[in-house]
Order: C-alpha cells, then structure tokens, then sequence
C-alpha cells in the first residue's frame, strides 16, 4: 500500500505458501478508467495461477485487456493479510494446456458447467501480513 | 463493463436484489477496493462500514488511495457465506476523501476498527453509483476457502 504502512511485507516464498492454502481470490479487470472485481476459484500451480470462468464477459474483458491484478486475503483469530499478483492472463486454448490444468485440484462450482481456462502469468507479487492487536472485527 | 451481462453464468449464481446485497453487507466487515489511477489498478483489503447508505473506511496516511481520488471511479467488493451458500456483492461508485470532521463524526467511521494501528488518518467515503450481487448455487468449494 505504501512505504508508511505499519503492515509487514511477505516474502514471494511466502506469498506462494499461502495461495497455495487459499482457492478463493479476486480478479481486479480495468480498462479505460473503469474497474470491476469478481470472485473465482483459482489454483496455484508452478508458478502460475489458474481460474477457470464461464464464458462471458470476464473472459472478453481478460482477452482484449491481459493485465490483471488478482488478489487473496485472509482475516482469522491469528492473522490477517494480503496477497496481489499482477500478471497477465490468457485463456488456454491448446487442448494439452487445457488437459493438463483438468488435472489440477480445482473443481467447478457445479462440475456439470462448461468452464473456459485462463492462465495468469505472474509479474510480480505483493503480501502483506497485518499487525495483528487490533480486531478488524468490528461486531 | 457498464453494460449488462446478460451471458452472465446463470446457471451456476442466482442475481440479488440491491436491497438484499445491502443487508448480506451487514454481515461482514472487511471488503476489497479496487482503483485505477495512471500506474495502473490496484486492490486493497479494508475494514468499512455503511450508514446513510454510503461506504465509509479510513487508511493510514501515504497509500495509494489518497492518489486514487483523483480517478474517483471505484469497485468494492464483499463476499461471504450466507445460509451455506457463497455471494459476492459488487458496489461501483466513486470515492471522495472527507474533510468535514462533523461527517466523519456522524458516519462512526473514526471508531472503526482497521488492521493497522496509525495515529493520523484519512477518512473516505464512497457513493455507490451501482450495487450488484449474485449468490452462488451450490456451498461446494467457495464456501469455505480450502483452508484446513
């Protein structure tokens, strides 16, 4: 967020480690001035995400608009943090691509649906742990 | 973006109505913020609250969102799990830093809990201009996270 943060940073091994632990994130699309968020499933494999979508408008949006941002966070009793991953998505279109990302552990929301692939390739990554002490609970 | 979605994946989510995403809002307490501004988007977790209909929070002094309020135009999302069933509530609106101390009286948000401890903050508000929500069909997998 910015140098003056009181929040710790998370080292890329880190990062890793706890995408692995989660299969929820947002997926941040921009294109000229305009922002949208969405929820998906994702799996975090070798070094890139995975996220399977429905055909759509998220998908159009990710074709004409490949950077994306995609984020993860976590709140329990013992840590709260933040995980973004900028990169740039692509739908899987070889059929070997797409039969191996039907390998990884990732299934649909209802198996029976017709899902599209996309890849994103991660160009940087950024975690922050924040300082617990304070319940952002706030009911 | 701004057009409908009508190839939305209805077969899998269920549309809310706006006043229902505003009730679901009351049952949590964190959400995410996306911006955009010249670098770029950005997305960051936040502790917010809403009165009078509109979404307040507060960030510690030199993040990026003071920044974003000169590209006013943002998203909020909030999730979680109502019933065994996932939904997702998206507000568009645009941002506004606050100023007036009896606004951000008014609103609570200076007695709200944050993640971060800080000693001067900036207070914001956000109108939304759109509310959306879809609940998830099935609690299978998005409920719970994938955590042990």
């Amino acid at each position: 967020m910015g140098e003056s943060d009181p929040l710790a940073a998370l080292t890329d091994d880190d990062c890793w480690t706890l995408l692995a632990e989660n299969d929820l994130g947002r997926l941040v699309l921009s294109a000229a001035g305009d922002i949208d968020v969405f929820p998906v499933n994702f799996v975090a494999d070798h070094g890139v995400l995975y996220v399977r979508t429905a055909p759509g408008t998220k998908l159009l949006e990710l074709t004409v608009h490949p950077d994306v941002i995609f984020e993860v966070d976590h709140v329990d009793d013992d840590r709260a943090y933040s995980i973004v991953v900028r990169g740039i998505a692509t739908e899987l279109q070889k059929q070997s691509e797409i039969d191996e990302a039907e390998a990884l552990p990732l299934r649909p929301i209802l198996p029976t649906l017709k899902y599209r692939w996309v890849r994103i390739t991660p160009t940087s990554l950024s975690g922050r742990l924040f300082s617990r002490g304070v319940e952002p609970d706030r009911f | 973006m701004n057009t409908p979605t009508p190839t939305r994946h209805h077969d899998v989510v269920d549309d809310l109505e706006p006043e229902e995403c505003w009730r679901l809002l009351e049952r949590v307490s964190v959400a995410r913020l996306a911006v955009v501004d010249e670098l770029g988007a950005d997305i960051f977790p936040i502790n917010f609250l809403v009165h009078n209909g509109l979404v307040y929070f507060r960030s510690a002094p030199g993040t990026k969102i003071v920044r974003a309020t000169a590209h006013p135009g943002v998203a909020v999302e909030f999730d979680g799990t109502y019933d065994g069933l996932r939904w997702s509530v998206v507000i568009r609106g645009d941002i506004r830093r606050l100023s007036d101390d009896a606004e951000i009286h008014a609103s609570g948000v200076d007695k709200l809990h944050t993640f971060t401890a800080a000693t001067k903050w900036n207070y914001f508000v956000i109108s939304p201009r759109t509310i959306s929500g879809v609940r998830f069909r099935t609690s299978r997998r998005l409920s719970d996270g994938g955590r042990s």
